[in-house]
């Protein structure tokens, strides 16, 4: 099994025609990934040039295909629009690739899919993947095969250095989810684990995780209880104080936000937690055998 | 991005908050029509100003001329003044907080009030700060501005004119999508009520829309790194990394530190990588720093390695560099970077090594 995103999900791209839009489409119709449709104001109608039905709103779109899953790249300062569209037209899992979208317009969707019980990755998140069965963003076949290692990252680039790594022990995954790089966030690890430890085929979990925030500290108590392993990597360890490495999330607000707090918080629940990357491999096999 | 304080009133006056009276000062002229005594005051985009002598109060012409001398050659921070600021001085009844801004854990915004104002909201004690978070969806309720005045000896007159005020912030506040919106002090005289200072936040993206911005004396790397589009970080050690995405610098950074290696400058390309001709210019920005080694860590799954590897070999110069180059078309940048005298791998671990070896040969 995979968590969330699988092969009877029904996603749709919003944002389908426009640059970022043609490349994911492109990509989920040579992968497979149930891609049903895309949306783009005033091109109702038509497909593009991967045959993939394109809609004037979400509302058609998820009325006429079923869709449940989107997937926006539209420009940041269109993001809070799409995504309130998204919401009322019914969709239930929603990822947010554009990045630089206002804070201010993060919060206020944020808490309106809350209200609605829809779950959010992002903004400024690579997307979830299921090896096999939906990729709903940035990773791909290439990358990693089924297996059963379950992973929640902060990061796109760092997840995929992760699989790699990963695969170079004949490791593959269940379901990876990027939560989005930026200060405000939907989707959250707590949420995740809980999916994950539900889950059958995943035996370990992997979390990556950056300082600021509370994710990873929320997510601690749950640790403790899970008889799953958990493996835990928290970047920036080494990243000076108050500067912005990047992402704004990883943005130190106090003490207990930094990442070597959150490493001892974690190895305290019981985590498997490492200090570099390359440390990972070691890590996920002795907490697996 | 933070902007000046003649940027964040001219936002204020745009909502109709009340200002002191005021010039701005490019040059050195000396101020027209204002009244003396005078406040003359450095426009820098960072605090502390008071206290670094970047505001001085003038009793006439000769006084300004020199006190205008002097604030145009202070440095604040490393910054030299954008222009100077000339206002009506007021006589002070009292001084107020009041800030607008996200709670980042509560995913709500936060309205922080004190009649305790004129100091770092970090010096208020905790009794004095009325803190409130606002229902995004919902907006700032008239209850909530009611509840700051609970137990304040504000007369009726003041409080109902801070009350207008403080609706006409908040819209501001939401509008213009502020990151921070603080007015310290905000001040009572016996007419009126106003902001006396405003440090007002912008989001990055909408900062670099807006082309009406007072240019800035001198730019940090991290401003520069900015405005082209990337964000950078200017550190102390010798090696300048350069990768695909923010998660994988700080991993890398990670990896640098653990073996013993520092790093000069970090910048995340992320949002570049689809653009030579800028991430050319970001590169040459970092060489101008000197670093005794280039590192670039990448791994691209939709963006081409040869558009990187292209970048790479037309900037670094003569600078040592290690590449960890993996993803799209990997064989053709390799190509290319060797050609240029660069050390090549997809290994993570070794192109980090490699970097630190780099950069100990180059500083002997």
């Amino acid at each position: 099994m995979a968590i969330l995103a699988h092969e009877k999900s029904r996603i749709i791209i919003q944002g389908l025609t426009g640059k970022v839009g043609r490349i994911f489409s492109q990509r989920m119709t040579e992968n497979k990934t149930p891609l049903v449709g895309g949306v783009t104001p005033g091109r109702g109608g038509t497909t593009d040039d991967f045959g993939v039905p394109v809609f004037n709103l979400v509302e058609e779109a998820c009325r006429s295909t079923g869709a449940d899953w989107s997937f926006i790249c539209v420009p940041p300062l269109a993001v809070r629009d799409a995504v309130i569209e998204a919401i009322d037209g019914g969709i239930k899992y929603i990822v947010i690739y554009s990045e630089g979208v206002p804070v201010q317009d993060a919060v206020v969707f944020l808490h309106y899919a809350a209200q609605k019980n829809v779950l959010i990755f992002g903004p400024n998140s690579a997307g979830v993947y299921s090896p096999g069965k939906a990729s709903v963003g940035d990773l791909n076949e290439y990358l990693i095969s089924p297996g059963n290692v379950g992973i929640i990252s902060k990061s796109g680039t760092l997840t995929y250095e992760v699989v790699d790594l990963l695969k170079s022990i004949n490791l593959g995954a269940t379901t990876v989810a990027c939560l989005g790089g930026d200060p405000l966030v939907g989707c959250d690890y707590l949420t995740l684990l809980k999916e994950f430890d539900k889950d059958d085929e995943t035996k370990l979990i992997i979390i990556l995780g950056e300082p600021g925030g509370d994710l990873e500290i929320k997510a601690a108590p749950y640790i403790k209880e899970m008889s799953k392993p958990v493996v835990a990597y928290i970047i920036g360890q080494n990243a000076p104080e108050g500067k912005k490495m990047g992402h704004a999330g990883a943005l130190v607000s106090n003490k207990e936000e930094t990442a070597e707090s959150k490493k001892a918080i974690l190895a305290a629940a019981g985590a498997h937690v490492v200090s570099t990357l390359t440390q990972i491999p070691k890590a996920v096999k002795q907490a697996m055998y | 991005m933070n902007l000046l304080e003649c940027e964040g009133k001219k936002l204020l006056k745009e909502y109709g908050i009340a200002i002191p009276q005021g010039q701005l000062i490019t040059g050195r002229e000396l101020p027209q029509g204002l009244p003396y005594p005078l406040a003359l005051k450095s426009q820098v985009p960072v605090g502390g100003r008071g206290k670094a002598g970047g505001i001085r109060i003038v009793k006439d012409a000769g006084e300004a001329a020199k006190a205008l001398e002097e604030i145009c050659n202070l440095r604040i921070k490393g910054h030299l003044p954008s222009a100077i600021l000339a206002e009506e001085t007021v006589e002070i009844r009292q001084e107020l907080y009041i800030s607008f801004t996200i709670d980042r854990k509560e995913k709500k915004e936060l309205l922080l009030f004190s009649q305790s104002g004129g100091m770092d909201i970090e010096e208020i004690s905790r009794e004095h700060i009325v803190a409130l978070t606002i229902n995004p969806l919902l907006g700032l309720q008239e209850y909530q501005i009611n509840r700051l005045f609970f137990g304040s000896s504000i007369a009726d007159e003041p409080k109902k004119q801070i009350k207008a005020m403080v609706r006409k912030l908040y819209r501001l506040f939401k509008e213009k999508k502020l990151e921070l919106l603080e007015i310290n002090p905000l001040v009572i005289t016996a007419a009126d009520i106003l902001c006396l200072d405003a440090k007002v936040v912008l989001e990055d993206i909408l900062y670099y829309l807006d082309s009406s911005r007072l240019p800035r004396a001198q730019y940090s790397f991290e401003e520069t790194t900015h405005a082209l589009g990337v964000n950078g970080v200017e550190l102390s050690g010798d090696i300048a990394l350069i990768t695909s995405g923010a998660g994988l610098g700080l991993a890398t950074i990670d990896e640098i530190m653990s073996l013993g290696g520092s790093v000069r400058a970090f910048v995340d390309m992320g949002p570049l990588v689809h653009h030579k001709e800028e991430m050319m210019k970001v590169i040459r920005l970092v060489a101008d720093l000197k670093p005794k080694a280039f590192l670039f860590v990448y791994f691209f799954q939709v963006a081409s390695c040869v558009a990187m590897a292209e970048a790479i070999v037309n900037t670094v110069g003569d600078i040592p560099t290690a590449v960890r180059s993996r993803g799209r078309e990997e064989a053709e940048a390799k190509m290319l970077l060797e050609q240029k005298g660069c050390y090549v791998t997809t290994n993570f671990h070794d192109a980090v090594s490699n970097a630190i070896a780099l950069a100990a040969k180059g500083g002997m």
